[in-house]
C-alpha cells in the first residue's frame, strides 16, 4: 500500500464576510480574496493534507474560466447544476475549439492564486470532457463526441500549462458520468477521451472523481482508464456495491458528505476508510469530500475539513 | 374564461428595506410598513385589472426562508450559492419537525380585508422545504418529507381555509429536481391536502426537463390548477405556430395524458426587463387554448414571482398581460 492521506475536493464555500464584500463591490475585493484563500490554503496544510489546492474562492462555477475565457465559447443562461438548488452560467458552443490553432494560454491558470500554494504538493481540479459537453449547449458541431474530443484536446493544453506551474494531481471531476451512468459504447468514447488527457499530463497524477450518481455499474470499465486513482462519492454509491473489485489504482474516498451539515466524526471516517482499504486494496488512498463543499455553509464546511484531517491522522497511525 | 392572477413576490421597494433594517425602527413601526406595502401591493395588482391577487409577499424574507423560520425542528446554518454570488438561507432540520401555528394568517386577512378582489394565498409546499433543508435528523428525504406534509403544511392549510382562504397556491419549484422522487412527491402531497376544502393549485418553474417527469404521475395529484412557466422558454415572434410557440410544446403532455384540470399559463418571462407586447400575450393564450381545445381551462398568469423585475416593469408586464388576456378573449367571442 502506497500513501495515506487527504485532500480537498472542488471549490470551498465563501465566507460571509466574502459574500458582503463581493455583493457591495467593496474597492479591496480582490485582496479580500487573496486573504481568505490564504487561511483555507494555511489551514490544509496545518493540517497536513497530502496535496494543496486553491479553494477557489472567486469561481462562480467550476466551467466559468472556460465560458469566459475559452475562444469559441459564449456565455449563456442559468442553468441548474444537476439536482441542486444551485445554478451555472451555460457555455454556449459557438465556434469549433481547435485546440491548437486558438487556444491563447491558459485559461485556469489565470484564475488561481498559485502563489499562495508556495511549496506545497499541488492539486487542481477540473472537470472532465464529458461533463463539460453535457453542461454546454453546442451550437457548433452537432455532434456531441466530437465536441467532447476537442474539449480534450483544450484540457489536454491547460493541465500540460498547469503541470509547467507546478502541479502534481490533477483531479477531473467527473459528475456527468456518475449521474447519467453512460451505456458501454459511450463510456468508451468517454475512456478514449480521458486517456487521450493522461496520455499528455506530462508526469502529473490524474484522478477521475465521480459524484452525484451510484457508479457501481460502470464501476469495472472505469478500472480500465489509464488514470492513476478513482474517485468515488460513497454517499451515492454503497462500499458493498463494489466489494468485488480489486482496485489497481490509488483512491480517493469521498466519504464526507459535502452536501449535507450533518458532521461525521473523525473515528467513523476512520472506520470507514479502514474497511474500503480492505475490501478494494487501492495502490494508495486519499480521504476527501463527496463533491465541492460550495453545497455547504463556510463555518460546517471549515469543521468538515478539520475532521477530515483528524480522521487521516488516526488512519495514518492505524 | 380566462382569469387573470399574479404568482406571488413583487421587488420590496429599496427604502422599505432600509427601513426594516434600521435597528433604532420599533416593531410596531414594521408591521405599519409590511401593512402599508401590502395595500400598496393589493392594489397594484387591482389597478392592473387581476381578477386574483395577493399582497405580493410583502411581509416575507423569501418563500423558503420564511416558511422554515415559523416550523419547529430547523436551524439557520448559513448561505448557500443560487448562483454567482446570490445566496440563500438555508435551514438544518434536527429535530421532529411541527407545526406552530398558522404563519400565513394575518397576512391573508389582511388581504381579504383590503382588497375587493379574490385573494389566491401562495405557500411553500412540503417537496420544496424539505428539498431545501439539510436533513440532520430523519432517516430518509421520505420520511422527512411526509413529516412536513401531514405535521405542518396540513394544519397550516386547514388553518387558512378556516380563516376564509377559498383559494391556495402551493409553490413547489423543487418538485422536478428529483425526476426519481416523483411518486413520492405525489404521496405525500395529496397527504397535506388531505380534508382540505378549497381550490388548491400548484405552481411549478424552471423544470430542468420541461416537465416531462410530472408524467404520469401527477394524474393523481389532487389539485385543480397546475400554474406552470412557459413563457421563458418561447420566443418573442407573434403567430400561432408550433415555431413561434415553442416555448408551450409541455402543453401537448397534459392533451396527450388526457388531463383536463385548469393551466396557468405563464405568459410573462420574470427574468427579462422586455415587456411583453399585448399581442405576444394574445397569442400565447391563443395557442395554449387550441392545443388544449378548451379556452374554460386556462387562467393567465407570469412565469413566477416577478420580485426580481422593477416595481415599474413588474406593473407593465402585468397591464399588458391583462391587455393581452383580453384580446384572447376577444378573439375567441368573435370565432
Amino acid at each position: 500500500m502506497g500513501e495515506i492521506g487527504a485532500f480537498l475536493t472542488g471549490i470551498f464555500p465563501r465566507p460571509e464576510r466574502l459574500i458582503e464584500a463581493t455583493r457591495k463591490r467593496d474597492p479591496d475585493l480582490e485582496n479580500l480574496v487573496e486573504r481568505e484563500e490564504r487561511k483555507i490554503i494555511k489551514l490544509q496544510r496545518q493540517y497536513g493534507l497530502t496535496y494543496c489546492s486553491d479553494p477557489l474562492l472567486d469561481w462562480d462555477d467550476m466551467l466559468r474560466p472556460f465560458t469566459d475565457g475559452l475562444p469559441g465559447l459564449k456565455s449563456g443562461p442559468l442553468n441548474r447544476i444537476f439536482e441542486n438548488n444551485t445554478f451555472y452560467r451555460m457555455p454556449l458552443v459557438v465556434e469549433k475549439l481547435d485546440g491548437n490553432s486558438k487556444y491563447r494560454g491558459s485559461v485556469v491558470l489565470k484564475h488561481l492564486h498559485t502563489h499562495l500554494l508556495g511549496k506545497s504538493r499541488r492539486k487542481v481540479d477540473l472537470l472532465d470532457p464529458f461533463t463539460i459537453t453535457d453542461l454546454s449547449d453546442d451550437r457548433c458541431y452537432g455532434n456531441k463526441v466530437e465536441l467532447m474530443f476537442d474539449v480534450a484536446k483544450v484540457l489536454s493544453k491547460e493541465i500540460r500549462a498547469l503541470v509547467k506551474s507546478g502541479f502534481s494531481m490533477i483531479q477531473l471531476n467527473a459528475p456527468s458520468i456518475a449521474y447519467h451512468e453512460p451505456n458501454g459504447d459511450q463510456l468508451n468514447q468517454i475512456g478514449d477521451a480521458i486517456n487521450e488527457i493522461v496520455k499528455h499530463s506530462s508526469g502529473a497524477k490524474v484522478y477521475l472523481h465521480l459524484y452525484w450518481g451510484d457508479i457501481s455499474k460502470i464501476f469495472p470499465k472505469l478500472l480500465d482508464l489509464d488514470i492513476d486513482g478513482i474517485g468515488v462519492d460513497f454517499t451515492y454509491t454503497p462500499i458493498e456495491s463494489i466489494k468485488e473489485y480489486s482496485l489497481d489504482k490509488g483512491l480517493a474516498c469521498g466519504c464526507i458528505d459535502a452536501q449535507n451539515t450533518k458532521m461525521e466524526d473523525p473515528k467513523s471516517i476512520a472506520d470507514f476508510a479502514s474497511h474500503v482499504i480492505e475490501v478494494l486494496s487501492p495502490r494508495e488512498f486519499f480521504l476527501t469530500n463527496s463533491c465541492d463543499l460550495e453545497y455547504i455553509p463556510y463555518p460546517f464546511a471549515i469543521r468538515k475539513l478539520t475532521n477530515m484531517a483528524k480522521a487521516s491522522f488516526i488512519l495514518k497511525g492505524r | 374564461m380566462f382569469k387573470t392572477q399574479e404568482i406571488g413576490s413583487i421587488k420590496k421597494p429599496d427604502w422599505f428595506v432600509s427601513f426594516l433594517k434600521n435597528p433604532r425602527v420599533s416593531k410596531e413601526a414594521r408591521e405599519r410598513a409590511r401593512d402599508d406595502l401590502a395595500y400598496l401591493n393589493i392594489h397594484m395588482f387591482e389597478d392592473a385589472g387581476l381578477d386574483y391577487v395577493y399582497d405580493g409577499e410583502a411581509r416575507r424574507v423569501e418563500m423558503y426562508e420564511y416558511a422554515a423560520r415559523h416550523m419547529h425542528g430547523f436551524d439557520f446554518a448559513g448561505r448557500i450559492r443560487s448562483w454567482d454570488n446570490r445566496y440563500y438561507r438555508k435551514a438544518r432540520c434536527t429535530d421532529k419537525v411541527s407545526y406552530l401555528g398558522p404563519y400565513h394568517l394575518e397576512e391573508l386577512q389582511y388581504v381579504k380585508k383590503n382588497s375587493k378582489m379574490e385573494p389566491k394565498i401562495p405557500i411553500t409546499g412540503p417537496y420544496t422545504i424539505m428539498d431545501w433543508s439539510f436533513n440532520e435528523y430523519y432517516r430518509n428525504r421520505e420520511e422527512f418529507l411526509f413529516d412536513v406534509s401531514k405535521n405542518i403544511i396540513r394544519p397550516l392549510l386547514r388553518d387558512l381555509v378556516a380563516g376564509g382562504a377559498n383559494i391556495i397556491q402551493i409553490d413547489e419549484p423543487a418538485v422536478t429536481t428529483h425526476p426519481r422522487e416523483m411518486k413520492t412527491f405525489v404521496e405525500a402531497f395529496n397527504e397535506s391536502v388531505q380534508g382540505v376544502d378549497c381550490k388548491i393549485s400548484i405552481h411549478i418553474c424552471y423544470s430542468g426537463d420541461n416537465y416531462r417527469s410530472l408524467f404520469p404521475h401527477v394524474l393523481d395529484l389532487k389539485v385543480d390548477q397546475f400554474t406552470l412557466e412557459f413563457a421563458n422558454r418561447d420566443t418573442l415572434s407573434l403567430g400561432l405556430s408550433e415555431e413561434s410557440r415553442v416555448g408551450y410544446d409541455a402543453i401537448k403532455l397534459f392533451r396527450e395524458y388526457g388531463d383536463k384540470r385548469i393551466i396557468g399559463l405563464g405568459v410573462l418571462d420574470v427574468h427579462v426587463d422586455r415587456i411583453e407586447e399585448p399581442e405576444l400575450v394574445r397569442d400565447r393564450i391563443l395557442y395554449a387554448a387550441k392545443t388544449l381545445d378548451d379556452p374554460n381551462k386556462i387562467y393567465v398568469n407570469p412565469d413566477c414571482g416577478l420580485r426580481t423585475r422593477s416595481r415599474e416593469i413588474a406593473f407593465k408586464k402585468i397591464t399588458n398581460m391583462v391587455e393581452g388576456t383580453r384580446l384572447a378573449r376577444e378573439k375567441i367571442q368573435s370565432m
